[in-house]
C-alpha cells in the first residue's frame, strides 16, 4: 500500500517535470523565433542603410562618380516615394528622388552618378 | 512516512513557485531588451537620415543649382562645399514647413533647424534669423539633434538640426 502511494507521487512529479519541460521548450522555441526575426531585421536593415548611404554618397561626390558594391538581399528602389524596400520586409528612406526606380537582385551592384542623377543596376 | 511525503510535496511546490517566478522574470527582461533593441534601431535610422540630410545641406548647392521656393527638388544651402550661400539660407527660411519636411522625406517627424555662431547666437540672412520650425519641448525624450560646422562668409557657424516624433 505504502509502495503504491510512493509510485503515484513519483508519477505525479514526473508528470509535472515533463509539463515544465514542455513549457520551457515552448518558451525557448518562441524566443528562438524572436532572435531569428531580429537577426533578419538587423541584416536587411543594414543592407537597406548601406544602399541608401551609397546612393547619397554617389550624389554628393558629383557627376561621373561610380561605386561598386554588393547586396546580400534583393532590394527595390522606388524613386517617387523615395523608399528602398529590402526583401519586401524592411524599408528605409532617401532624402533625394534623383535615382532610377529599379529592382536589384542580391549580388554585385553598380551605382553611377550621371549629371546628378543616380543610376543603380546589377552587374 | 506520510509526513515525509508531505514535506517532499511542499519542497516541490516551493521549487515550482521559484521556477515560475524566474521564468516570468526572464520573459519580462527579454521583452524589455527586445523593446530597447527596436528603439535603438529606430534611433539609428533617424540619426542616419539626419546625417544624410545635413550632408545634402552643407555639401551641395541643391537641385537645380539656383533653386527657388517653387522649383526646388533637393535643398542644398552652399555656394561651394561647406560655405553657406546667404540667398539660399533666406530661401530655405521662407520655404513652407510642410514642404521642407516633404523634400527631406521626413513627413513623420517634426523638425527644428537653426544656424548659430560659435557662441550660440542666431545667424541672419537678408535680415532674417535662420531658425525654422517649432522649438522642441525640453522634456521630449525622442529628440535627436545633429550639429555640423560650416562657414558663412568667413565666419565659422554651427548648423543644428533636430527631429522628433
Amino acid at each position: 500500500m505504502k509502495k503504491a502511494q510512493v509510485s503515484i507521487e513519483f508519477i505525479f512529479v514526473i508528470g509535472m517535470l515533463f509539463f515544465i519541460f514542455l513549457l520551457i521548450l515552448a518558451f525557448v522555441f518562441d524566443k528562438n523565433l524572436d532572435v531569428n526575426e531580429s537577426k533578419k531585421i538587423i541584416e536587411t536593415k543594414s543592407d537597406c542603410t548601406k544602399l541608401a548611404d551609397l546612393i547619397i554618397n554617389a550624389f554628393l561626390s558629383g557627376n561621373t562618380t561610380k561605386i561598386q558594391s554588393k547586396l546580400s538581399y534583393n532590394a527595390t528602389i522606388s524613386s517617387n516615394s523615395r523608399v528602398i524596400l529590402v526583401e519586401d520586409y524592411v524599408q528605409c528612406t532617401l532624402p533625394i528622388n534623383q535615382v532610377n526606380a529599379t529592382t536589384l537582385l542580391k549580388g554585385d551592384i553598380l551605382i553611377e552618378n550621371k549629371n546628378n542623377f543616380i543610376y543603380v543596376k546589377n552587374v | 512516512m506520510s509526513k515525509k511525503a508531505q514535506l517532499a510535496t511542499m519542497d516541490f511546490l516551493g521549487s515550482i513557485v521559484i521556477f515560475v517566478f524566474l521564468i516570468i522574470t526572464i520573459i519580462l527582461v527579454w521583452d524589455l531588451y527586445n523593446l530597447r533593441l527596436n528603439s535603438n534601431l529606430e534611433n539609428e535610422e533617424t540619426v542616419f537620415k539626419l546625417v544624410k540630410i545635413t550632408d545634402l545641406l552643407v555639401e551641395t548647392q541643391g537641385i537645380p543649382t539656383n533653386w527657388n521656393t517653387t522649383n526646388v527638388q533637393v535643398i542644398g544651402l552652399t555656394s561651394k562645399d561647406r560655405k553657406f550661400d546667404s540667398n539660399k539660407l533666406y530661401l530655405f527660411k521662407n520655404l513652407q514647413y510642410n514642404k521642407t519636411r516633404e523634400l527631406f522625406n521626413i513627413e513623420n517627424y517634426d523638425f527644428y533647424f537653426k544656424i548659430t555662431d560659435l557662441n550660440g547666437a542666431l545667424i541672419s540672412a537678408n535680415n532674417q534669423f535662420i531658425e525654422i520650425g517649432p522649438q522642441p519641448e525640453v522634456d521630449n525624450d525622442s529628440i535627436i539633434t545633429i550639429r555640423r560646422f560650416a562657414l558663412y562668409g568667413s565666419q565659422k557657424v554651427i548648423l543644428e538640426f533636430s527631429v522628433w516624433k
